[in-house]
């Protein structure tokens, strides 16, 4: 029973860091329409963030975390501003736009690698306290970042479904030259859908940096596992990558549970490559 | 450019060419006809034994090599002021083997074709040891390496040898000691890497063979959540974890969330984890009591103080790497003993140096296995309070 408890957990604690960057991806895709590889580049820059702030500076950790989930919002403006939006306007293929991404993504990490060097850190404990739930141990860190998972997904749903910015978004994403032609001001939305998704992911570098540590290759995993997580919901769905991700997390430790560690990764990938060949809209979409 | 400009341009080059060429063959016959410096000033005296050294000299791993060189380049000092090998000294021909398989094979090839060293010092890193064994083979030469520890060594070929143990026979060690301490059943994460799996596999078999039971995880070394499989080896209910780890980084990682799992179980680590003083310290709540075992140096050996106060008297530094230093001290004489033995003949050199039992050096008592590796080498340590200590019970 315990066992099973604390596989439930950490299927959760796995699946909630997956809904977060799928989350920030169905973003990115629903208005841009292209894959954005620099994800992984992204996510690092949170955690490290934290780590110069507090630990080289010596300012408070809310400083920190504040600077990282800002900071790496910034990063994505900026990435959208300097990369994405000339190559938009230049009507680039979404092919295009994914190879940039790909270069932004090797870019970010090897900067981070000279920056801070490419050996494992870990940030100080954020809040020593460990909970028992049905006999799984699951630590504050993790608790916060299943809780944000789900506080974030209907966070965004609101903010689509309740604001014009969120009208904007969504009719972009049915279509751009359309939503240009009604008066829609894109790239001014773009920042915003760039800037927000960069916040997230800097939250999830955050969160995972407190709570397995840093390297700055370790936004590549997390991507894949996000981005699977969006495809499973349905690609563009903000609010299924949710329950995308979940079911993406039960069956990778469920595997390693049932199975062994070794295969975790290797069969979830194989089962969703399946998935994708008969149900490539997603699970949820009709 | 006309037809006539162009002709003068080919005749030009082509004289350049021949001149270069010319020049290159008198230069070669010129060098052959002069004796060796080494030669000259040793007149009445008689040829030194060439003896190779591959090592590496320039790159990452040039830090380790250089004080190598230094440190052989004192035992052979040493040696030859006390007469050398039967009246004649040693030289040491020395190869840069960057530690990697290309250089290091042409390096070796070099020495054993050109040189025609019969015995090698080397190569340092695994690397360079298991593309220079081939080599060796073909030349009947023996190849003797004082600081590759890989396992794929073991038994490689009748030329090779070693005095610093393999990674493998930490595994040995600490199977006893798990044995000693009654343990049946020991749970294993390990990371999916060479020197993990060959502590793995030592461990088990010696383990194994006295009764007890392994379960293991493996995970790729991009792994950063290891919650499940730990859960799953807990669940196994072992007496003790072995967190068999490449690096100190995801060690450390896998520590966090056994802690974090609330899992209090006995512990035993690779050397790699346990060499990082730093990382000790920072978790020294979670490793206390913790067992690992690790090919360190003993500085109550006589032998090793005169090569530690040697090397200072000489190079004015402390004595760096020093579990390698020692065994790159020991080499140099284990060669001149082979040599006084049994001559320059690759064959019987490795043959005497296989046959070493508790030849007595600067590293200790060195006995060399018929498999070519030092036999033991590494001991058991516990970790206290954050320290790494010779585990005294």
């Amino acid at each position: 029973m315990e066992i099973i408890a604390q596989i439930i957990a950490n299927s959760l604690i796995a699946g909630s860091i997956y809904a977060l960057v799928a989350l920030s991806f169905n973003l990115m895709y629903a208005t841009g329409k292209f894959f954005n590889l620099a994800i992984g580049g992204l996510i690092p820059i949170g955690g490290y963030t934290v780590l110069a702030v507090t630990v080289y500076l010596g300012l408070p950790v809310g400083v920190g975390i504040l600077a990282g989930v800002v900071g790496t919002g910034i990063a994505g403006l900026l990435l959208d501003r300097l990369i994405y939006a000339p190559l938009r306007k230049r009507q680039a293929s979404s092919l295009t736009l994914l190879i940039a991404s790909l270069g932004a993504f090797t870019f970010l990490q090897a900067a981070l690698a000279l920056l801070f060097t490419s050996s494992y850190q870990t940030l100080p404990t954020l809040i020593d306290k460990n909970y028992s739930v049905f006999g799984a141990q699951v630590t504050a860190v993790q608790l916060i970042l299943i809780i944000s998972a789900v506080a974030c997904t209907l966070g965004m749903h609101i903010l689509l479904r309740k604001t014009s910015f969120g009208t904007a978004v969504r009719a972009m994403s049915d279509d751009l030259e359309v939503s240009k032609i009604i008066g829609i001001d894109t790239e001014k939305i773009f920042c915003a859908v760039f800037f927000i998704a960069g916040a997230i992911l800097g939250y999830v570098g955050v969160l995972v940096g407190f709570d397995v540590g840093l390297d700055p290759l370790m936004g590549f995993f997390y991507m894949v596992a996000g981005i699977v997580g969006a495809i499973v919901g349905g690609m563009g769905e903000v609010l299924l990558g949710y329950p995308g991700s979940i079911i993406e997390g039960v069956l990778h430790n469920t595997i390693i549970y049932v199975y062994s560690a070794a295969w975790g990764s290797p069969i979830t990938f194989v089962l969703i490559i399946i998935f994708l060949l008969f149900r490539p809209r997603g699970l949820f979409r009709k | 450019m006309t037809k006539e400009t162009k002709v003068l341009w080919v005749v030009v080059v082509v004289a350049a060419i021949a001149l270069l060429g010319w020049y290159a063959t008198t230069q070669k016959k010129e060098a052959s006809q002069t004796p060796p410096a080494g030669q000259e000033q040793s007149a009445g005296q008689q040829a030194p034994i060439k003896v190779g050294f591959l090592h590496p000299l320039t790159g990452d791993a040039a830090s380790y090599g250089e004080a190598m060189r230094n440190t052989a380049r004192l035992a052979v000092e040493e040696i030859n002021a006390v007469g050398g090998v039967n009246g004649r000294p040693l030289e040491l021909v020395m190869e840069d083997g960057k530690c990697n398989g290309k250089d290091a094979a042409n390096a070796m090839q070099k020495l054993v074709n050109v040189d025609q060293v019969k015995i090698v010092l080397g190569g340092f890193c695994s690397s360079e040891s298991l593309a220079a064994v081939p080599i060796a083979e073909a030349g009947k030469v023996a190849l003797f390496s004082p600081g590759a520890s890989s396992p794929d060594l073991t038994g490689k070929s009748m030329y090779f040898m070693r005095d610093y143990p393999s990674d493998a026979s930490q595994g040995s060690v600490l199977a006893d000691a798990a044995l000693k301490k009654g343990w049946k059943k020991i749970a294993f994460i390990q990371e999916q890497l060479d020197y993990p799996v060959g502590i793995l596999k030592a461990f088990s078999a010696k383990f194994e063979q006295g009764g007890g039971v392994i379960v293991k995880e493996e995970f790729p070394t991009t792994t950063t959540d290891f919650r499940s499989a730990l859960t799953k080896l807990k669940s196994e209910k072992p007496d003790a974890l072995f967190i068999d780890s490449q690096t100190p980084a995801s060690g450390e990682r896998v520590l966090k969330q056994v802690v974090e799992l609330k899992w209090t179980i006995p512990l035993l680590i690779t050397d790699a984890f346990a060499g990082d003083a730093k990382t000790i310290e920072a978790n020294k709540d979670a490793l206390e009591g913790t067992l690992a075992a690790e090919f360190g140096v003993d500085e109550n050996n006589e032998k090793f103080q005169r090569l530690v106060s040697a090397y200072k008297e000489k190079y004015g530094a402390d004595l760096p790497f020093q579990s390698y230093a020692q065994t790159e001290y020991d080499a140099v004489y284990m060669t001149r003993d082979a040599l006084a033995a049994v001559g320059e003949d690759g064959e019987q050199l490795a043959g005497w140096l296989r046959s070493a039992l508790d030849w007595q050096g600067a590293s200790g008592s060195v006995t060399i296995g018929s498999d070519g590796d030092r036999v033991g080498g590494h001991t058991l340590k516990v970790i206290k309070d954050g320290k790494v200590t010779i585990m005294t019970e």
